[in-house]
C-alpha cells in the first residue's frame, strides 16, 4: 500500500509525490541511457565511434554518387568494370564514404547501376587485384563476379529516370571523387559527381558481427544457445514437478518431509563448490568405477549435456512446485482415480494443466538463467561450434578491437531479454518475487 | 493439517519411486556426489590423468593458510563485497518510491526492471567501454565537466569499485522483491497512523520501514553470498588486474582449477569458501525465522 492515502490531499503530501515523480524520472533516464548507448554506439561507423565529443544520435552516412556516360556500344562486362573499379578506387581513398553508387547513361538512359558498400571493398580490392596482375580478361570476369554479388543491374534497352539536378555547390569530396576518377583509366567518361547521405550502411556493424567470429557465424552461437536454454529447462521442469509431485502427494508425510529437505537443502550448496567436482565427474560420467568396478563412462564436457543435465538439480523449482502441488484440491485427482486413471495420467492430465502458472514461471526464469549464464559454459565447453552467445560475446569482446562491432553483438545478446519480457512481463515480475522467499 | 493432502487411496509405492528417480538421481549427481567429491579432493594433490593422485591429508588446507595470494584475494573480495554494499540502499529507496506511484506503474516497472535481468555479460561489456580511458562516457563526462580523466579499471586504487558500481544503476530486481514486501501491509495501519496525526516521515520511519527489516536480513545475507563468489565481472572487466587489485576467491580458485589444473588445492580452496558461506546461510536461515510474515 501507498505511504500517502487518497484521503490525505494536501499540499504538503502532493509536494512529496511530485518529488516521488521527479526522482522516479530522473533515475528512469540513468537506466534507459545505458542501452540507448549500447544502441547508438553499434549504429556508428569505425571514425564515428572514435570521435570526440560523441553524438548520441549518429549523422547519416556518406554516399557519393558517380554518374559516367557509357562508351558508345559498350557491353555490359565493360561497364561492369569501370563500376568496380571507380567504386573501389573512392571507397579506398576515402573511408568515410560509405556507399559508391556508380550509374552508366547511354542516350540520356541508364544502362547499368551498381550500389557498392564499404564494407565491401576488400572483395573490391580483391577483384582489383586479379585484373592488374593479369590480362584485361580475367580483371571483367572478377568484375562480373562481384556485381553480381552486389546486384549490379544492366539494362539492355536503357531506362528512363529522373535526370537528376547538377549540384549547387563545390566540396572537397566531390574534388576527391573528381581525381579519383581522372587517374583511374576508364572506358566511360565522366558525367556528373553527386555526393549524399543513404541509410543503408547503418546496420554495417551488425553485419560485422555476424561474421567477427571467424568462420562461425553468431547466429551459430544465437541458436546454440536457444537451444541449450530450451533444452535445460524442459530438463528442469520435467525432473523438478516428477519430483514435487511425488513428494506432495504420492509418499506419506514423513517421507515428504524427509524428500523435502533432500531437495531443497542443495540451495545451500554454494555453486564454486561445484564448479570444479561437476566438472570432472562430467568428464568421466556418470563413474569412472563405482567401488572398484569399472563403470561404462563418457566424456560429456564440449557437449551440450554438461550444460543441460546439471540443470535439472535445482532446489528451488521442486520447493515452488511441491507449494503449489500443496494446494490443489485432493478430490479432484481421486476423481480421476475412481476413474480409474494411471498416477501418470492424473499427473498430466489433472495437476499439470492446474499449474500452468508455476510451470510459466519457472520455465522463464529458467530460459533466461540459461541465457545469461557464462561461466559453466565457459568452462564446460572448448569446441568453438558448441560456444553459447555469452561465450561468444566474451571472446568477441577481448579479441575484436571495433567498439561498434561489439556493441552491435551485445545488442543481440540482449534483444531475447528485452523480448521475453515483453511478452512474458507478468511470470518475469512474480519470479523475481519469488526468488525474495527463496531465502 | 498435512493429512488432508493425502487422499484416501493406496496409491501404488512404485508410482512414487517413478516420479522420484529421475530427481533423486540427478540431485545426487549434480550436488551431492560433487559435494561430497569436492570434500574428498581436498584432502588429495589431485591428478586429472590418474586420479585421486597423491594423499595430502591437510597439506592443501595448511598451504592455503600460508598462501600469500589467499589471503589477498579474500582481502579483495571482502573490500568488493563492502563496497558493493555502499548501494545496498538504493533498492529499497526505489521500492518506496515506486510503492508511491499511481499513474504509468507499468512503465516505470519496465524501465527499471529490465537492466537488472540483462545477463551479466552484456552490463559488463557495455560499461567496460564506459570506462575506456581514451574514449569511454564516463572520462567524457569528465572531461565536459572540466575535471581529469581518471584510470577506472587501470587505476589499481578505483577497479575494486569499477567492479560494483553498474549494479548501482540496476536496482531494479531487488527494488522488486521489497515492493512485493511494502504492498502486503495493509491499508489500515496507515490510516490509524494518519488519524494519530502521522506525516508522511513518521510512517515510513514507524509503519513502513519496520514491516521490511527482516526482507533487508534476508535480502543483504543473499547478496552477500552472492557477492563472495563473484567471478564474471572481474573475469571479464579486469581479468584480476591491475597489480592483482580485483582478483577475488572465485578467480583466484578458478584460475588454479583450469589455468594450472591445481583441481586439488582450488577444490581445496572452494570447500573454505563453502565453510564460510555455510555461516552465511545459517544466518540467513536465523533471520528466515524470525520473519513474522513467513
Amino acid at each position: 500500500m501507498p505511504i500517502i492515502q487518497l484521503s490525505e490531499k494536501d499540499s504538503k503530501n502532493r509536494g512529496i509525490l511530485i518529488t516521488i515523480y521527479v526522482i522516479l524520472i530522473l533515475g528512469a533516464v540513468t537506466q534507459i541511457f545505458p542501452f540507448l548507448w549500447m544502441l547508438s554506439s553499434s549504429l556508428k561507423d569505425n571514425i564515428e565511434i572514435y570521435k570526440l565529443p560523441p553524438r548520441l544520435i549518429p549523422p547519416r552516412p556518406t554516399m557519393v554518387e558517380l554518374q559516367f556516360n557509357a562508351p558508345e556500344g559498350a557491353t555490359k562486362k565493360q561497364l561492369e568494370a569501370d563500376a568496380v573499379l571507380a567504386s573501389f578506387y573512392l571507397l579506398q581513398k576515402r573511408p568515410d564514404v560509405k556507399e559508391v553508387r556508380t550509374k552508366f547513361f547511354a542516350h540520356g538512359k541508364l544502362v547499368y547501376e551498381l550500389d557498392a558498400p564499404q564494407f565491401q571493398a576488400k572483395k573490391l580490392w580483391e577483384a582489383a587485384t586479379v585484373s592488374k596482375a593479369t590480362e584485361r580478361q580475367d580483371w571483367i570476369a572478377g568484375a562480373g563476379g562481384i556485381s553480381k554479388e552486389l546486384g549490379g543491374r544492366f539494362y539492355p534497352d536503357g531506362k528512363n529516370i529522373e535526370p537528376t539536378p547538377p549540384p549547387a555547390k563545390q566540396s572537397e569530396l566531390r574534388a576527391v571523387a573528381a581525381e579519383v576518377l581522372t587517374k583511374a583509366d576508364l572506358a566511360s567518361t565522366p558525367r556528373s559527381i553527386l555526393v549524399g547521405r543513404t541509410f543503408a550502411p547503418i546496420f554495417d556493424s551488425y553485419r560485422k558481427a555476424y561474421t567477427a567470429l571467424g568462420e562461425m557465424p553468431i547466429s551459430r552461437f544465437f541458436g546454440n544457445s536457444l537451444v541449450v536454454a530450451i533444452l535445460s529447462v524442459a530438463w528442469q521442469l520435467l525432473v523438478c514437478s516428477l519430483s514435487a509431485y511425488a513428494v506432495s502427494r504420492l509418499v506419506s508425510p514423513a517421507w515428504g518431509r524427509v524428500l523435502l529437505l533432500f531437495f531443497i537443502g542443495t540451495m545451500m550448496i554454494p555453486g564454486m563448490v561445484l564448479t570444479i567436482p561437476n566438472y570432472l565427474i562430467l568428464k568421466e560420467f556418470p563413474f569412472r568405477s563405482l567401488f572398484g568396478i569399472p563403470f561404462p563412462h563418457a566424456n560429456l564436457l564440449n557437449t551440450f549435456w554438461a550444460l543441460i543435465l546439471p540443470a535439472g538439480a535445482s532446489g528451488f523449482a521442486v520447493y515452488l512446485f511441491k507449494g503449489f502441488f500443496d494446494q490443489l484440491p485432493m478430490e479432484l485427482l481421486d476423481a480421476a482415480r475412481i476413474d480409474g486413471a494411471t498416477e501418470m495420467n492424473v499427473f498430466t492430465k489433472i495437476a499439470m494443466p492446474l499449474s500452468k502458472p508455476v510451470f510459466a514461471v519457472l520455465g522463464i526464469m529458467g530460459f533466461m538463467g540459461s541465457w545469461n549464464d557464462f561461466m559453466w559454459p565457459f568452462i564446460v565447453i572448448q569446441k568453438k561450434e558448441l560456444w553459447t552467445l555469452m561465450v561468444g560475446l566474451y571472446q568477441l569482446q577481448n579479441s575484436a578491437g571495433e567498439p561498434n562491432v561489439v556493441m552491435a553483438s551485445l545488442v543481440l545478446g540482449a534483444l531475447p531479454v528485452i523480448l521475453m519480457f515483453v511478452f512474458f512481463q507478468q511470470y518475469i515480475l512474480e519470479g523475481i518475487v519469488m526468488t525474495g522467499i527463496k531465502g | 493439517m498435512q493429512e488432508k493432502h493425502y487422499s484416501a487411496f493406496n496409491k501404488p509405492k512404485w508410482a512414487a519411486v517413478l516420479f522420484l528417480l529421475p530427481g533423486i538421481l540427478t540431485f545426487l549427481l549434480f550436488r551431492y556426489y560433487p559435494m561430497v567429491k569436492a570434500i574428498i579432493m581436498s584432502f588429495y594433490d589431485y591428478s586429472i590423468m590418474n586420479p585421486p593422485g597423491k594423499f595430502v591429508g591437510l597439506g592443501n588446507y595448511t598451504r592455503a593458510l600460508q598462501d600469500p595470494m589467499v589471503n589477498l584475494v579474500w582481502k579483495n573480495t571482502a573490500t568488493i563485497v563492502g563496497l558493493s554494499l555502499l548501494g545496498f540502499f538504493i533498492p529499497i529507496i526505489l521500492a518506496v518510491l515506486l510503492d508511491e506511484v499511481r499513474g504509468g506503474k507499468v512503465v516505470f516497472r519496465t524501465i527499471y526492471i529490465i537492466p537488472a535481468i540483462m545477463p551479466a555479460m552484456v552490463t559488463i561489456v557495455l560499461w567496460k567501454w564506459f570506462y575506456n580511458p581514451d574514449y569511454g562516457l564516463l572520462n567524457i563526462i569528465r572531461q565536459g565537466l572540466g575535471a581529469q580523466p581518471l584510470g577506472w579499471l587501470n587505476d589499481p586504487k578505483l577497479a575494486k569499485l569499477c567492479l560494483v558500481l553498474p549494479g548501482f544503476f540496476a536496482p531494479g530486481y531487488t527494488a522488486l522483491i521489497y515492493l512485493a514486501a511494502l504492498q502486503g501491509i495493509p491499508k489500515s495501519m496507515y490510516e490509524a497512523a494518519i488519524i494519530d496525526g502521522a506525516g508522511y516521515w513518521q510512517k515510513l520511519r514507524y509503519i513502513t520501514l519496520p514491516r521490511i527489516v527482516p526482507m533487508m536480513g534476508i535480502m543483504l545475507i543473499m547478496g552477500l553470498i552472492g557477492a563472495f563468489q563473484m567471478f564474471e565481472a572481474p573475469f571479464v572487466y579486469t581479468g584480476g588486474g591491475p597489480l592483482n587489485s580485483t582478483k577475488v576467491v572465485a578467480l583466484y580458485i578458478y584460475e588454479e582449477a583450469f589455468n594450472f589444473y591445481r583441481m586439488g588445492y582450488g577444490t581445496t580452496m572452494a570447500v573454505m569458501l563453502f565453510v564460510f558461506l555455510l555461516v552465511l546461510t545459517w544466518l540467513q536461515v536465523r533471520f528466515f525465522k524470525t520473519d513474522p510474515d513467513s
